[in-house]
C-alpha cells in the first residue's frame, strides 16, 4: 500500500511536469503543444547519448540535454509557431502534432526501435519510510517536480519577463502596441517549455526504459492532467499529475494492470463532468 | 512633432482612409473626429504601425516611421492606447502598468511613473493588486491610459477614451487629459465621438467623413461651426 503510494506520485510527477512544459508554452503563445510528450522521449534520448555513448558524468550531461532542449524549444517554436502567427489556432495544434510524429520518426532513424536504458544518477540505498521503499531516484523525480512548480510560479508572477509573457498571451497586438517583443517571449516560453518537457525525460529514463514511441501517451496525460488541474493553474496541474499517478497505481494493482490507463481515464472525465473548469479553474479569464 | 501626409489605407478591397493628412504639434491637444466608421481609428492604427498605409507617409519628429514595426513605433515615442480599452484582463492594475513600461530596460525605476498614475487616476492606486478583468469600464479606462503613461510617450494617440462611461467619469477623464497635457506638455492625439468634450480640451481638431478630411481648424471655432454642430451635436 504505501509502496503504491510512492510509485503513484513518481510516475504522477512526470505528469505533472509534463503539464508545466505545456501550460509554460501556453502561456505565452496560446497553443497547445501536443508535441510535448515527443519533446519528453528526445530529452530521454539526449541524455542517454551524452552520458551512456559519450561517457559524460551525470551533471554535465543533464546539463547538456536541458540546453538541448531550450535550444529545440526556439526552433520548434520558428518552425511550427511563428510562420502560422494570426493564422486559426486549430492550424497551429495541427502542426505541433504533426511535428510531433516527425520527432518520433526521427528518433526511430537515429537510435532505433529497441528500448534503451539510462543508469539513475544518485546511488544510495533507499530510504524506508512508514512501510515502504522510496529510492533515490524516486526522490529525485518528485523533489524536483515540487522545485520546478516554485520556480515557474514565482517566475511567472513576480519577474518582469514572467508578466510580459503572460502579456503576450492574453492579447498579441496590445502585448506588441506596449512595445513587447513578441517573439522574444514566445520563443522563451518554448525554450522552457521544451526544457521542462526535457526535464522530464531524463527524470523519467531511469525509472522506465527509453523508446521512440514513449511520448504519445506520457504527452496526452499531461494534457490530461492539465485541463484537469484547471487550465492555466500551475500548481493545480502538478495536484493533477500526482493525483493522475496515484490512480493508476492503484488501478493497476486493484482493478487491472491491462486497464489502468482506461480507468484513470475515466476517473478523470468524470472530474471534468462535476468540475468542467479543472478543480482549480477560475471563474472568470485568468490563466497564468 | 507628428505629420501624416496624404495617407490612404485599405482593408483588402474596403478603402478605409483617402489621402489624409494631419499635424500635431509639441504640447498640443488635437482632435479627430468623425461619425462610426469615418475612419478615425484606422488613422490612429496607421501611426502606430498596426496598419501600413498603401500611399503616403507618416513623419514623427522628422523621420518617417510608416515602414516601422508596432514595437519599433512605441519606442520613438509614440502610445496608442487603443478602442476598446484592451487591459491585460488576467493581469492585475500594478502588471498592466509593469507591462506598459515594457520598452524601458529591465531594471529601470518606476517609482516616479506610478506615483504619477496615482495621482491621476487614484482609484487605480486603491485596485493595485486586483485583477483587470474586475475592474469596472471606467476603471480599465483609466487603466488603459496610465499603461500607455508608462511608455513615456512625448505623443499619446488615444482612440475614444469615453466610450461606455457615464457623464461624470468622461468629465473625470477629460480633465486627466487636459492636465496631462497642461502639466507635462504631453502632445496628444484624442479620437472622439463626443465632440463636445473633445473640442472643449482640444486646441485644433480634425473631422473625418468617409475617410477623408472634411474639416479642420482651432477647437473654439469648430465648436462654434454649424456644420459641426449640425453634424455632431445633435442639431
Ligand atoms: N478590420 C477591418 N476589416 C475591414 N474593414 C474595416 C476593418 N476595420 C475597419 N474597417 C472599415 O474601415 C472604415 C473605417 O473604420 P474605422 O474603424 O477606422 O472607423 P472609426 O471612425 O474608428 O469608427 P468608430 O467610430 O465606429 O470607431 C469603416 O468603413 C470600417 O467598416
Ligand atoms: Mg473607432
Amino acid at each position: 500500500m504505501p509502496q503504491l503510494v510512492v510509485s503513484g506520485l513518481t510516475l504522477g510527477a512526470v505528469y505533472a511536469l509534463v503539464a508545466l512544459g505545456l501550460l509554460l508554452i501556453f502561456s505565452a503563445a496560446r497553443v497547445v503543444n501536443f508535441a510535448q510528450g515527443q519533446l519528453l522521449m528526445i530529452g530521454a534520448y539526449l541524455a542517454i547519448a551524452a552520458q551512456v555513448r559519450h561517457g559524460l558524468p551525470a551533471w554535465a550531461a543533464y546539463g547538456l540535454t536541458l540546453a538541448a532542449m531550450a535550444l529545440l524549444g526556439v526552433v520548434f517554436m520558428l518552425v511550427a509557431w511563428r510562420p502560422l502567427r494570426g493564422r486559426p489556432t486549430h492550424l497551429v495544434i495541427l502542426t505541433t502534432i504533426a511535428m510531433g510524429i516527425i520527432l518520433e520518426n526521427l528518433a526511430l532513424i537515429v537510435w532505433g526501435p529497441l528500448p534503451v536504458s539510462l543508469p539513475a544518477p544518485l546511488v544510495g540505498r533507499p530510504w524506508r519510510v512508514a512501510g515502504g521503499v522510496i529510492t533515490m531516484q524516486q526522490m529525485f523525480v518528485m523533489g524536483t517536480t515540487m522545485l520546478a512548480l516554485v520556480a515557474l510560479s514565482l517566475f511567472m508572477t513576480r519577474s518582469r519577463f514572467g508578466v510580459l509573457m503572460r502579456a503576450t498571451a492574453q492579447d498579441l497586438d496590445m502585448a506588441r502596441l506596449v512595445g513587447i517583443r513578441v517573439d522574444r517571449t514566445i520563443a522563451a516560453a518554448f525554450a522552457i517549455g521544451s526544457g521542462l518537457a526535457g526535464l522530464a525525460g531524463l527524470l523519467v529514463a531511469p525509472l522506465y526504459l527509453a523508446e521512440p514511441t514513449m511520448g504519445g501517451s506520457l504527452g496526452l496525460k499531461g494534457f490530461v492532467v492539465a485541463v484537469v488541474g484547471g487550465f492555466g493553474n500551475l500548481p493545480g496541474a502538478v495536484v493533477g499529475g500526482l493525483g493522475l499517478g496515484l490512480i493508476e497505481a492503484f488501478a493497476a494493482r486493484y482493478v487491472s494492470a491491462e486497464y489502468r490507463d482506461a480507468v484513470a481515464f475515466i476517473i478523470m472525465i468524470a472530474m471534468l463532468c462535476v468540475r468542467p473548469r479543472g478543480l482549480f479553474g477560475e471563474t472568470v479569464g485568468e490563466r497564468v | 512633432m507628428l505629420e501624416v501626409e496624404a495617407i490612404s489605407v485599405a482593408y483588402g478591397p474596403v478603402r478605409a482612409l483617402t489621402e489624409v493628412s494631419l499635424r500635431v504639434a509639441p504640447g498640443e491637444i488635437v482632435a479627430l473626429l468623425g461619425a462610426n466608421g469615418a475612419g478615425k481609428t484606422t488613422t490612429l492604427a496607421t501611426i502606430s504601425g498596426l496598419q501600413r498605409p498603401r500611399a503616403g507617409v507618416v513623419r514623427f519628429e522628422g523621420q518617417p516611421i510608416s515602414g516601422l514595426a508596432v514595437e519599433a513605433i512605441v519606442r520613438r515615442g509614440i502610445a496608442h492606447c487603443p478602442e476598446g480599452r484592451r487591459v491585460f484582463a488576467g493581469l492585475t492594475v500594478a502588471e498592466n502598468l509593469l507591462a506598459g513600461g515594457a520598452i524601458h530596460p529591465a531594471r529601470t525605476d518606476f517609482s516616479a511613473d506610478l506615483a504619477r498614475i496615482y495621482t491621476l487616476f487614484p482609484r487605480l492606486a486603491e485596485r493595485a493588486g486586483q485583477h483587470a478583468w474586475s475592474l469596472s469600464g471606467g476603471e480599465q479606462q483609466m487603466l488603459a491610459v496610465g499603461r500607455a503613461l508608462m511608455a513615456r510617450p512625448r505623443l499619446l494617440l488615444l482612440d475614444e477614451p469615453s466610450l461606455g462611461l457615464a457623464p461624470l467619469l468622461v468629465a473625470q477623464m477629460f480633465a486627466a487629459i487636459a492636465r496631462l497635457n497642461r502639466e507635462s506638455g504631453l502632445a496628444i492625439l484624442l479620437v472622439e465621438q463626443n465632440a463636445s468634450v473633445a473640442l472643449s480640451v482640444a486646441h485644433r481638431a480634425y473631422v473625418l467623413e468617409n475617410g477623408s478630411v472634411r474639416l479642420s481648424g482651432a477647437a473654439d471655432a469648430l465648436a462654434r461651426d454649424e456644420r459641426v454642430r449640425a453634424a455632431y451635436f445633435g442639431g
